[in-house]
């Protein structure tokens, strides 16, 4: 039965339709709901698979059509057939659902979790391990670096330090290493133990002259003195002169980068067998050449010392940092996922380990992988022992591997669509190819097609000779012609040109302000569809935000928008700022001239010492009520202020607040701060606009569809910082040489290093495949329409660099660039821009839209019923009064608490004194049992004490029987529970005297109370004031028996019994 | 009493607790008092039995008779009631040390078994922590009534029938050991472990009852609890809420037969479920629903059932936004308390004297009252706000991680904001931490007990604190755990009483303390919160159960390290099958029992993740199952109420505006600017009106290493020393020079950052290491220069107070600058003026001055040319010029520059034309017309230089600093 395909599905085809089909046709067939493992690469696409196979079956359950239909979609096989009958459905689908807690559907991660979880004891991973939040990971990787830096011996790190910055000498030092280390513990952590490792270079190169100043000395001047072709009037040629002078200088001062860049050394190294080496139309050649070409020799030496250098460096910042970090990973126990995978693939993998089905609760024997391309290498590492398991050779599981190469856009962050290659090279995969699309019109489907089908050939593509070419056929191995499913979806498909580009900067305020009109332009145009901005950048999602609210037109982002869109937010956290800082005059003036100083009373911003007093105000309210609490009374307070608008966002910071009260929360209100500035909710209103990078559309589709960053330069590594170079013999083996980052103009330096070129054309040939995948993943989210905006040309001249600008041009527009382009031209067009005229707008399940108000709730008033308030009497010990903080710590006679209970229970025996206590053993059982921890000595002591007391007359006396009327009766120990208005009070009478009346009824009573404090007798101050401390209690006590047995107040009494000093008093 | 009479029904038709509580009454009642003295009833949960004691009142009072009341106690404390102990029961944290003791000791080849990491360097607390985990698996374990070893049995026979997928009797193995060794290190000690104890009783029958036990509502037991009720046998009854015909579905005591409650249907409405969105949708369903209720039904009446806690935050901002009063049941856990923050603060403080962890230590309000508000406090330490301020400033100077040990001295003692903050850690020191500081470092446990509550004592004894404030009830509630958690401590056994550090033996007690609760104070009526475990009982005549989802409801385990479900079944643990019966069974006597319940179910969790709906709801028919699937995942349905409008209009326009003022005005003139003014005004007069005139500059206490303007503070000290030491600044000998810059950059660095530099960051270190570097090229490039024929004539130079009018419109303006040197060439008779720049870049003076190409440059700094103007017209203290003969000469400016390229350290000339200086001067007289003007107008598109994310948020330009726009090097 077992189904083993691969299927490589294009964008749109339905792959979570065929994926939740395959899970259905297993239960179908009656596999159990925990034999089945299925991974996505986000949760929200898990949630949508299990969300497709649940509801396709209930549908099958309710109609005869749906069943007939999912009876054929999900069968496995021809054989057997599925019964075609809703009630054969809802049998399936009542049995998935009595298992739904074990139907796995997860992120690989959520699953490497739980494994990892499983052991982490076996692991060393610390109790109570989980995965780190943002800040958190940040300061543990902010502290591992901390302690390289440390390091005893500072020569060796500055030497680092130097060696990481090309000998500079720079001032940031923690930042700028933090940001350098991520990307070369990528390569380290990926590095082949018996390789050359980061040592690669200098093995390659070996080790340069020493006495290179002196060598460059002399070359130059040789180089001066070497013959140059001579003019027809047999001057030297004073263009070449210039450059003879310049490669000399540049020899004489080691600038090898523009030795190799340009001039004559420049053109020996683009030298090639059928183009031998000219300038200015005469070869070079001659002893110039031959010195040009022993000081390129020296070039390679010095460049190659100084890259090894660097790259010692990196391995050793990476190994001191891998110390530190992984001590802390097991310290704290706070991992990020890719710790939690590295886990995995540890010593033993878990994948190996016999009892991990056992612990996992698991009976998985079915794997179904979704979005296979965006696997990385180490998730494929720790995924294979388990493949092995259910799918290998031995084994019966069915396998199902969704996989598009084309939308692998991940490749920065570790994706490697290989794997994808890899998997089906180790188990026999039946091979699949969907690439009709359920989703998007013919006519933007048409434009797709006509970018993408003869990409290869594209100038734009190939007319750097950097190989990029061969990349891009690659990748459209996996391209065939899109095709719509349906034919009749009305579309428009739009290329325009902007205004021209300002500068070479990624962000283009006048383009984004362009797009932003057209994008009002088509809210209006096709209401309620929705639309969707795709950028490649950040950066442009928050300027296209900012543009369109600009015109009016609201729009949110994929994800939520920062909270710090709205005035009252950041006023609110300029005041919670003021707690921690209240020098802070910025933040002071924001509070003081806004509306928040009118709600908080401070309006002067150069009054300090109201800062501070406020700050400390609400730095109180924060720990003692809540953020919550202390958030929620401020946004009451601002509510007059805000608009609707507001007042959602204030209370998405006060839900904030209440979430950050659930967690651990933190010492410092900086840290919520930092917080509410990274939180992201959904902005309120509903929004037909939706703005995100492409990296977030994944998985998405809009209506429409708009592209207004297509200009920034594609195929090259954009930050500042570039990754170093690795070398795999293979693309999923371990990384077996590690170079640092190298300037593309000093490479042809090293063509005889085949590693490091191949290492370089690897990086290339994954940016390609991201920087293609991108374009192809945006281009396909459109359901109906696509607009795409380019820049027009500067001066009439396109821009030079490659850019998927470009590539739209040339492959939807040929020969635009005769034509000259303007802002405001056509470019390319197709399909019916009306379009929306034809089709109903959709409805569509909208998140939740926060509501700026709520009405309030009234609620029926009237005297509680259920869940008194609840008190004992022991507790209205001096009630207002301060309460004595030494008796709440017990850290004054703490032991005289324990000896009070046990002179308590011994009282207790007591009904009489006349009959006396009652025998020593059964004393000192009854403290045993009170107070075990009490030693036989101090046990002993605390008797005698007590017998000593009842010796003291007054004591005596009012335990006594002949103190009393005749047929009085004593309670000990009386518990009550009675209703005090709206209170329950709840204790115990020490001793109750009842007094009754010839019939037996209860007429009087008195509640006596044994205090055991140790109070001087003769001070009467102290001891009026216990009494007074106690007064409330007593007075608690009488109402309580008076209630109980419904004897007016007055008749009952109450006296206290102080042991210590030996007195009794009224009260 | 056969098995028939233990068992009593009560009605599912209505709630339980009343039931109950009029049935006791009845059953105890004799001459007008319904004595339930030696009773012993037995609950679920705490709530429930609150409720219950409340109900027994009504209910005697009803019946007109006086109540002596039961015991009530929860169903964990039952077997405590039917044994005694021969031997006292070690505390919690006795138990824990033992555990701790054992797994110190036990031998690494057994331990590595179950635990990788033989943490022999662990401190103390650290073995705690693992010593909790290895408890809470023996208390488990042995509520189902075994000991590991009975494990190593249950693995092996369990495994070999095949209804076990391995066979983990080995970790058991090991883990028995440990158990054996625990039990003798308390024995030793003169304890007994209370769940080996109960085990103890039960195996050798010394149970004996106390009186009548009453069980209510009890719907699962622990295998060990069961044991010693039926060993006791008579005295126990049960009530159960259920009706005759399941009455086949509850075992002898009234607890749920799994078994026979599977496949058992829940007649649920449609209309009683509701299927939102998220968390805050859930909020407004409720909300919703109250509002629904027109107002019929007190707070008191209501109760919301939160099975997930995090729909709670929701909850209670909705509810109380609408003027509802809402409690949390679950009451505010310690952790949240002021004096356990107190004492986590001190914890990490006295963890190696960080200034991170004394920042924070300081800010905690009560240590802020305490050591920094006293009134009569000196100076700036009794003033609010300004202790804190110096303390931001000063940490900004001087950059320490660590502050020095208390008898050391703090850098910048003397200076500036030192004194302040010197104050401020004495204060710490001496007047809070005393105890803690005290020799030895290392005490026995037991010895930090009185110290820790000496420092609680400090800060809190001063304060008036009564009962009946709300703030402070709760205060002392957690004073009152926290105390307990470190007498657990005071009468430690030998061998548990370990030596540590105050550090650890804080974090120990935190331990201890952390998970309790302080009840929620039922002080007004409120709308209460409660979890699922609680709802069944609680007698709300409405109520709203959310999250009606997997994995809480029913609750569900998946994968442990320990105890897999298949091992939890084969020990008699509940199991998801037991929990999916309970559950169902709870719902179900909901269900019928409450006058009115809704069931909120979510599609999404808070961070967005799909939620399952809860498998209750599918305990229904096939086709109901269809229908409700459709109805959670189908489209159908939206957020419940989508025609709700967003509310009232009535204040649709804020008040908020940004920025607060669009238009500075000055009220008073400005008479002069700093010559590094005009490149501010010349970037955005509005931004620089902000900080110039309103004050507005931020401070912040969280830089790790310095940035460059503190960077160049440093090597401008160090060259302003360099400079005033005339036989220096005329020195030729760059060894020698080398040397003295060498030692000044030393004597620069302990002003600063104190003697030690192991106080201050290992990044400043370096940097100090980098500045070096840059002065050693410095000092070459100086030899070079003075052997060159340059001589330095003056070194910060001055302006004259006011500065030196500089002559715009008929008026002057005073300019002020402090040059930092001034060179000249007798044999040239030129003169230089030279700035020192320290940035990274180290850019050329035309790359700073002018933006732009070609010739439509502008200038965009002014400094240099504005330094050329100043050098003939700077005068000494007596008003004389102070280079009258620059008047004529010529006059070079530029930068000495010390950039992090250290081939690039030199001077870098400015090459302007006089028509250029003649512009910039035009320029500059610009500035000052716009200053004089006085109105700073904010423009949208203006960019900042150095973008200031509070600067830009007051702006309202805030949201454009998209993530990891962060300034550059500079
Ligand atoms: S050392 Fe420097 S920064 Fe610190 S107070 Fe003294 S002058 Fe100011």
């Amino acid at each position: 039965m077992s189904v083993r395909e691969m299927i490589l599905a294009s964008a749109g085809s339905g792959k979570t339709f065929r994926i939740s089909s395959r899970i259905i046709g297993l239960l179908a067939a009656g596999e159990e709901p925990g034999s089945v493992f299925a991974s996505t690469f986000t949760r929200k696409a898990a949630g949508e698979i299990l969300d497709r196979v649940l509801i396709r079956m209930a549908k099958a359950a309710l109609s005869d059509d749906e069943a007939r239909e999912l009876s054929q979609h999900a069968a496995l096989g021809p054989d057997p057939p599925l019964p075609p009958d809703p009630v054969f459905w809802r049998g399936v689908l009542h049995d998935t659902v009595r298992e739904l807690h074990r139907l796995d559907i997860a992120t690989l991660d959520a699953f490497f979790v739980r494994a990892v979880n499983s052991f982490a004891f076996d692991l060393g991973l610390p109790p109570g391990w989980g995965i780190a939040d943002e800040p958190t990971a940040d300061r543990l990787r902010s502290e591992a670096l901390d302690e390289v830096l440390d390091h005893e011996d500072r020569g060796a790190i500055l030497e680092l330090l130097r060696g990481l910055h090309a000998g500079d000498a720079r001032r940031a030092v923690h930042r700028l290493v933090a940001r350098e280390v991520d990307g070369i513990l990528d390569v380290h952590r990926a590095l082949d133990p018996d390789g050359p490792g980061w040592g690669a270079l200098r093995e390659a190169v070996g080790d340069g002259p020493k006495d290179v100043e002196d060598r460059c000395r002399v070359l130059a001047e040789r180089i001066e003195a070497a013959p140059i072709p001579l003019t027809k009037t047999g001057q030297p040629d004073s263009r070449w002169a210039k450059a003879r002078t310049g490669a000399a200088e540049r020899v004489r001062s080691g600038d090898w980068h523009s030795y190799v860049k340009g001039g004559l050394y420049g053109k020996l190294l683009a030298e090639t067998a059928d183009q031998p080496a000219e300038y200015y139309n005469r070869p070079v050649d001659g002893e110039l050449r031959e010195l040009l070409e022993e000081a390129g020799t020296l070039a390679r030496a010095e460049v190659a010392r100084q890259l090894a250098v660097r790259a010692e460096a990196m391995g050793r910042l990476a190994e001191q940092y891998e110390a530190s970090f992984g001590r802390r990973l097991v310290e704290t126990g706070q991992l990020a996922f890719d710790d939690v995978t590295r886990f995995l693939t540890d010593r033993t993998p878990l994948g190996e380990r016999a009892d991990l089905f056992y612990r996992l609760d698991g009976a998985t024997r079915h794997i179904l992988l979704d979005e296979f391309q965006d696997t990385s290498l180490l998730q494929w590492r720790a995924l294979v022992p388990l493949t092995d398991r259910l799918i290998g050779d031995a084994a019966e599981g069915a396998a199902v591997v969704v996989a598009d190469p084309k939308q692998s856009i991940y490749g920065w962050r570790g994706a490697a669509p290989v794997v994808v290659e890899a998997v089906s090279e180790r188990y026999p995969l039946g091979e699949d190819r969907m690439t009709r699309s359920w989703r998007s019109s013919p006519v933007v489907l048409e434009a797709v097609n006509k970018v993408f089908a003869d990409i290869h050939r594209v100038a734009a593509v190939v007319d750097k000779g950097d190989g990029v070419d061969e990349v891009t056929a690659q990748w459209l191995e996996s391209f065939d012609e899109h095709e719509a499913v349906y034919h009749d979806r009305p579309g428009y498909a739009l290329l325009q040109a902007g205004p021209a580009a300002e500068g070479g900067r990624a962000l283009q305020p006048g383009l984004c302000r362009f797009a932003a009109a057209r994008i009002a332009e088509l809210v209006e145009r096709h209401p309620g569809h929705s639309i969707g901005v795709l950028t490649r950048k950040n950066e442009t999602v928050a300027r296209m935000i900012f543009e369109l609210g600009r015109l009016g037109v609201a729009a949110s982002e994929e994800g939520g928008t920062r909270l710090t869109d709205s005035a009252a937010v950041v006023g609110v956290l300029a005041l919670l700022r003021l707690v921690d800082h209240p020098g802070n005059g910025l933040a002071r003036y924001h509070v003081a001239r806004t509306p928040v100083g009118a709600a908080v009373g401070y309006t002067d911003p150069a009054h300090l010492e109201g800062a501070g007093r406020l700050g400390r105000r609400v730095c109180r309210d924060l720990l003692e009520d809540g953020y919550g609490s202390t958030l929620a009374a401020l946004a009451t307070e601002l509510r007059e202020a805000c608009d609707v608008r507001e007042r959602a966002r204030l209370r998405q910071l006060v839900e904030l607040g209440y979430r950050w009260d659930a967690g651990a929360g933190s010492a410092r209100v900086d840290d919520f701060v930092r917080l509410a500035l990274a939180t992201r909710a959904e902005s309120p209103g509903e929004e037909p606009v939706r703005v995100m990078t492409v990296h977030r559309s994944k998985g998405l589709e809009f209506d429409i569809v708009v592209l207004p960053e297509l200009h920034p330069p594609l195929f090259s590594s954009s930050g500042l910082d570039q990754p170093p170079l690795a070398y795999r013999a293979h693309p999923n083996a371990p990384v077996t040489h590690a170079y640092p980052p190298i300037n593309k103009d000093l490479l042809p330096l090293f063509h005889d290093v085949p590693e490091l070129q191949e290492a370089r054309r690897q990086l290339q040939a994954g940016r390609v495949r991201d920087d293609l995948g991108q374009l192809y993943v945006a281009m396909t989210r459109a359901r109906h329409a696509l607009h795409m905006y380019v820049p027009a040309d500067r001066d009439g001249k396109p821009s030079e660099s490659r850019s998927a600008a470009r590539i739209l041009r040339e492959t939807l527009s040929p020969g635009a660039e005769e034509r000259g382009i303007v802002e405001g031209t056509v470019l390319y067009e197709g399909g019916d821009p009306d379009w929306s005229r034809r089709v109903e707008a959709p409805r569509r399940r909208q998140g939740r839209t926060p509501k700026g108000d709520h009405d309030s709730i009234t609620l029926a008033g009237g005297p509680r019923s259920r869940v008194l308030r609840r008190r004992s009497p022991s507790s209205e010990e001096g009630s207002d009064a301060a309460v004595d903080l030494s008796l709440v710590l017990g850290l004054r006679g703490g032991r005289g608490l324990t000896r009070g209970t046990v002179v308590h229970a011994w009282l207790e025996q007591v009904e009489w004194i006349e009959d006396g206590l009652p025998e020593e053993e059964s004393l000192l059982g009854i403290a045993a049992a009170h107070a075990p921890e009490m030693s036989r000595d101090e046990v002993r002591l605390a008797l005698d004490w007590l017998r000593d007391r009842l010796e003291v007359p007054e004591i005596r006396d009012t335990l006594s029987r002949a103190h009393w009327p005749e047929g009085a009766s004593i309670e000990n120990e009386l518990a009550f529970l009675v209703r005090d208005g709206e209170v329950l009070v709840e204790g115990f009478v020490d001793r109750l005297v009842l007094l009754h009346d010839a019939e037996g009824r209860v007429t009087g009573a008195e509640v006596l109370d044994y205090k055991t404090d140790a109070i001087d007798a003769e001070d009467s101050e102290a001891l009026a004031a216990r009494v007074a401390f106690y007064a409330p209690q007593i007075e608690a006590y009488r109402r309580a028996v008076a209630g109980l047995f419904g004897l007016e107040m007055d008749a009952v009494s109450g006296r206290l019994l102080m042991l210590g000093p030996g007195v009794v008093r009224r009260v | 009493m056969t098995e028939a009479d233990r068992i009593r029904l009560l009605r599912w038709t209505e709630p339980a607790l009343p039931q109950a509580a009029r049935l006791l009454v009845r059953e105890y009642t004799a001459d007008g008092v319904a004595d339930l003295t030696n009773v012993h009833v037995v609950l679920p949960g705490a709530g429930a039995g609150r409720r219950l004691k409340e109900l027994l009142v009504e209910a005697s009072a009803e019946a007109g008779v006086r109540l002596v009341p039961p015991r009530v106690v929860t169903l964990g404390q039952v077997p405590e009631l039917l044994y005694t102990v021969p031997r006292p029961i070690a505390s919690e944290a006795v138990s824990r040390l033992a555990w701790a003791a054992v797994l110190r000791r036990a031998p690494g080849h057994r331990l590595d078994l179950v635990f990788r990491r033989r943490p022999d360097s662990l401190a103390v607390h650290e073995w705690a922590l693992l010593a909790r985990e290895l408890r809470r698996l023996h208390r488990e374990v042995a509520s189902a009534g075994h000991r590991f070893n009975d494990v190593v049995e249950i693995c092996r026979a369990a495994a070999a029938a095949k209804r076990l997928s391995w066979n983990d009797a080995d970790r058991w193995g090991v883990l028995s050991e440990i158990q054996h060794e625990y039990a003798a290190e308390l024995d030793r000690a003169g304890f007994a472990d209370r769940d080996l104890a109960r085990l103890e009783a039960i195996g050798e029958g010394r149970l004996e009852s106390p009186g009548p036990i009453w069980l209510i509502g009890v719907s699962e037991m622990p295998g060990v609890t069961r044991r010693a009720l039926e060993g006791v046998g008579g005295a126990v009854r049960a009530l159960v809420h259920a009706t005759e015909d399941v009455a086949d579905r509850f075992d002898a005591l009234g607890c749920v037969i799994p078994e026979r409650w599977h496949g058992v249907r829940l007649p649920l409405d449609e209309a009683q479920i509701e299927v939102v969105e998220e968390p805050g949708d859930q909020a407004d369903a409720v909300a919703r629903l109250l509002a629904g209720l027109d107002g019929t039904r007190a707070a008191d009446e209501i109760v919301v059932g939160v099975p997930d806690a995090e729909v709670v935050p929701w909850i209670a901002e909705r509810l109380t936004d609408a003027g509802v009063p809402v409690r949390d049941a679950a009451g505010i856990s310690v952790q949240k308390t002021a004096p356990y923050r107190l004492l986590s603060a001190v914890a990490d403080f006295l963890e190696g004297r960080r200034f991170e962890a004394f920042a924070a230590l300081v800010r905690h309000p009560d240590v802020a009252q305490r050591v920094a508000g006293r009134t009569g406090g000196e100076g700036e330490l009794s003033r609010p706000g300004g202790w804190l301020t110096a303390l931001d400033e000063w940490y900004g100077d001087h950059l320490p991680a660590r502050l020095p040990p208390a008898e050391q001295s703090i850098p910048g003692e003397g200076e500036r904001r030192g004194p302040v903050v010197a104050a401020l850690l004495a204060a710490v020191d001496d007047e809070l931490l005393l105890p803690l500081w005290d020799e030895p470092a290392e005490r026995l446990l037991s010895e930090w007990t009185l110290p820790v509550l000496e420092l609680l004592e400090t800060v809190y004894g001063a304060r008036e604190l009564q009962q009946n404030r709300l703030r402070d009830r709760r205060l002392l509630r957690a004073l009152e755990i926290l105390a307990g958690a470190v007498h657990a401590l005071d009468d430690l056994p030998d061998g548990l009483d370990t030596r540590c550090t105050a550090t650890q033996a804080l974090r120990l007690i935190l331990e201890e303390a952390r998970g309790r609760a302080i009840p929620a104070d039922p002080v007004h009526a409120a709308v209460e919160l409660l979890g699922w475990l609680e709802l069944h009982l609680d007698d709300a005549p409405v109520t709203v159960l959310t999250g009606v989802n997997e994995p809480r409801l029913p609750e569900s385990v998946s994968a442990d390290a320990f105890l897999p479900d298949t091992l939890r079944s084969e020990l008699g643990l509940v199991d998801n099958r037991a929990r999916y019966a309970r559950d169902l069974y709870r719902l179900t006597a909901l269900f019928h029992s409450t006058e009115t319940l809704h069931l909120i179910a979510g599609r999404r969790s808070a961070g967005g993740d799909p939620l399952r709906p809860s498998r209750l709801l599918f305990a229904t028919d096939p086709e109901t199952v269809a229908r409700r699937v459709v109805r959670f995942y189908g489209e159908e349905e939206g957020t419940g109420d989508p025609g709700a409008a967003p509310g009232p209009e009535e204040a649709s326009t804020s008040d908020f505006r940004l920025p607060p003022e669009p238009e500075i005005r000055l009220t008073e003139p400005i008479e002069s600017l700093r010559v590094t003014d005009f490149s501010a005004i010349l970037a955005d007069p509005y931004r620089w009106a902000l900080e110039r005139v309103r004050g507005c500059s931020t401070l912040a206490d969280d830089a790790r290493e310095m940035d460059g303007l503190l960077f160049g503070s440093l090597a401008h000290n160090v060259l302003q020393d360099f400079g005033s030491d005339p036989e220096l600044i005329a020195g030729t000998d760059p060894a020698r020079l080398r040397g003295a810059l060498d030692k000044l950059l030393d004597a620069r660095v302990v002003r600063r950052f104190g003697r030690e530099m192991a106080h201050t960051y290992p990044a400043v270190r370096l940097q100090v290491e980098q500045l070096r570097a840059r002065l050693h090229r410095f000092a070459d490039w100086h030899a070079d220069w003075i052997a060159s024929g340059w001589e330095v004539k003056g070194v910060e130079v001055g302006t004259p107070k006011g500065g030196v009018g500089f002559e715009v419109d008929g008026r002057p303006l005073g300019l002020r600058a402090r040059l930092d040197r001034v060179d000249h060439h007798p044999e040239t008779g030129r003169w230089a003026v030279l700035d020192y720049k320290t940035s990274d870049r180290g850019e050329t003076p035309e790359r700073t001055h002018r933006k732009g190409r070609g010739d439509d440059k502008e200038w965009v700094d002014l400094q240099l040319p504005l330094y050329r103007w100043l050098l003939p017209r700077v005068t000494d203290d007596d008003g004389r010029p102070r280079y009258p003969q620059a008047a004529g000469a010529e006059v070079d400016v530029g930068y000495v520059l010390l950039p992090r390229s250290l081939d690039d350290v030199g001077e870098s000339l400015a090459e302007w034309d006089a028509a250029a200086m003649e512009d910039a001067l035009e320029t500059a007289r610009d500035v000052v017309r716009v200053v004089r003007e006085g109105v700073f107008t904010f423009a949208a598109d203006r960019k900042p230089r150095w973008p200031d994310e509070e600067m830009e948020s007051l702006l309202g330009l805030g949201q454009l600093l998209a993530a990891g726009t962060e300034g550059d090097d500079e």
